[in-house]
């Protein structure tokens, strides 16, 4: 009976329905705006601003307004960004801007910017970034991965003291029997070079990086950082380290006065081809404010 | 019996069709798997951060539109999870992306249509200092009396970026270089001599530079 249902959805699908059955309605209201004069573009630019920021919007015709006007509905959702609730475009003219004003945002927040007339809706999308110079850290944080129990167990995602350390790439695995101290997260590689890298998150809050302790069995450790704030970089820190031989190494951060939102830790285990047994390659101690 | 089956088995596609009442012609039997013919990455080498593109060639054009299933064995090449293979096209191309990262590493990406399967290597290199390598080795002159000596050169791809020390060795007694050079910093070349011990048939040996892994031999005849 699974193959008769098949066909007739199919065939439904491809006009073989029964021709009575009415159609949906139509979620599109009746236009009310002048004939040959709709709202055809809603453009924010610049589109991604610092919250506390002005910017412009422009809302276009498709033809000139008429010798009336043609009044247009504004509105912005949430409350970070406030537009003038309406404007009138001009007889004659076929655009017109208006300002968007924005506050300060804790957390990077996307605003809808929504103009109407006519029964025509145009939407545009504005990003509001953290401005770095509105906050400051009033807290120090030590990630020791002290909430991992079970050794050699993965760890698809963890959280301790409101951050959330996720793994992008390669299977990082708890170890309760090595740490600085015990436990660390860590991850290994067989042969050749594997990338391991975890991202860390405070709810989109802003922190800052002190330093993170980095440890590999018998390779040097070559790494990277990156940080950024709202989507835009704020830096990148890359080196290689030399061969601890098992010991764990304090990597101080290179911009420990920049906030950030989103970190990320990018090890490369270099095992070299063609030897025995794999290369544990960890990362603990990870040192935070916010 | 036979029949009593037989008309369970049809009887599905006999509702479907009546209930449906198009006038459908069968469907015709199903065409050959489609396969994959080439899957190659341009480049296969590039710069952290860089981008390659992999195109994906099939056996045959498609009927109808081919999804091709994609993915990287390592974190620092990142694939989309799929393409899809147009109807008409015999080929579709995709964009690895590569992240930054502070070692070279190859990621292995893998294209997957059914059962068939190819692979393609990207090399990713860091942005990192390079120490050089060992090109050459020279021995001047290179047949030579025994009990003179010769003059040995080694040269590296580019000037050093801190000393390197390049070891040395001889297959035969009879000539002896020192135990490694050193080429100093900036420099991308230094010399040694070889000192021979008198011979009384003509002998043939190599002089070996050894760079890390690296090794690059010169041969030497001795007459007496």
């Amino acid at each position: 009976m699974r193959f008769a249902a098949t066909i007739c959805v199919l065939l439904v699908a491809t006009g073989c329905g029964d021709p009575s059955t009415p159609t949906s309605p139509s979620t599109t209201p009746p236009s009310t705006a002048p004939a040959g004069a709709t709202l055809s573009r809603l453009e924010v630019g610049p589109s991604s601003v610092l919250g506390g920021e002005t910017t412009r919007a422009t809302v276009t015709l498709s033809a000139p307004a008429p010798a009336s006007g043609v009044a247009i509905a504004l509105s912005a959702s949430g409350t970070t960004a406030t537009v003038p609730s309406s404007l009138t475009i001009p007889a004659g003219e076929t655009s017109a801007t208006f300002d968007i004003v924005t506050t300060r945002v804790a957390t990077t927040t996307e605003v809808t910017i929504t103009a109407q007339t006519g029964g025509v809706t145009r939407t545009a999308s504005l990003r509001l970034r953290i401005d770095p110079a509105s906050v400051r850290p009033s807290a120090n944080y030590t990630i020791g991965f002290s909430g991992l129990r079970d050794n050699r167990a993965a760890v698809p995602t963890y959280t301790e003291s409101g951050f959330t350390i996720s793994p992008v790439s390669a299977e990082w695995v708890g170890i309760t029997t090595y740490g600085n101290p015990l436990p660390s997260l860590q991850f290994f590689a067989l042969g050749g070079t594997v990338t391991g890298e975890v991202r860390i998150t405070a709810d989109g809050s802003p922190f800052w990086l002190r330093s993170v302790d980095f440890y590999s069995s018998v390779t040097r450790i070559p790494y990277v950082i990156e940080g950024f704030l709202s989507g835009e970089p704020v830096f990148t820190q890359l080196e290689v380290l030399g061969n601890t031989f098992g010991a764990f190494v304090r990597v101080p951060s290179s911009r420990p006065d920049a906030p950030v939102d989103v970190l990320l830790i990018r090890l490369s285990n270099p095992m070299p081809p063609g030897v025995t047994g794999s290369n544990p390659m960890g990362i603990d101690n990870i040192v935070l404010n916010r | 019996m036979r029949s009593s089956l037989f008309s369970r088995a049809a009887l599905p596609l006999l509702v479907a069709i009546c209930t449906c009442g198009c006038d459908e012609t069968p469907t015709t039997p199903s065409a050959p798997p489609v396969t994959l013919s080439q899957f190659s990455l341009t480049p296969a080498t590039v710069d952290a951060g860089a981008r390659s593109e992999g195109i994906v060639t099939l056996a045959a054009r498609a009927a109808t539109p081919i999804d091709v299933r994609l993915s990287s064995s390592d974190g620092v090449a990142v694939v989309p999870a799929s393409i899809v293979v147009p109807v008409g096209a015999t080929s579709a191309t995709f964009t690895v992306t590569t992240r930054l990262v502070a070692a070279d590493t190859n990621a292995t990406i893998s294209v997957l249509l059914g059962a068939d399967k190819r692979e393609a290597v990207l090399r990713v290199m860091a942005p990192i200092p390079r120490p050089p390598t060992l090109q050459a080795l020279g021995i001047d002159p290179e047949v030579l009396r025994g009990g003179q000596n010769a003059q040995g050169t080694i040269r590296l791809s580019g000037p050093a970026l801190a000393p390197m020390a390049v070891a040395l060795r001889s297959s035969n007694s009879l000539a002896t270089p020192p135990a490694s050079v050193t080429v100093p910093t900036g420099a991308a070349s230094a010399t040694f001599t070889v000192t021979t011990r008198p011979v009384t048939l003509d002998t043939i040996f190599d002089i070996t530079a050894t760079l890390a892994d690296q090794a690059r031999s010169a041969q030497m005849r001795l007459t007496p």
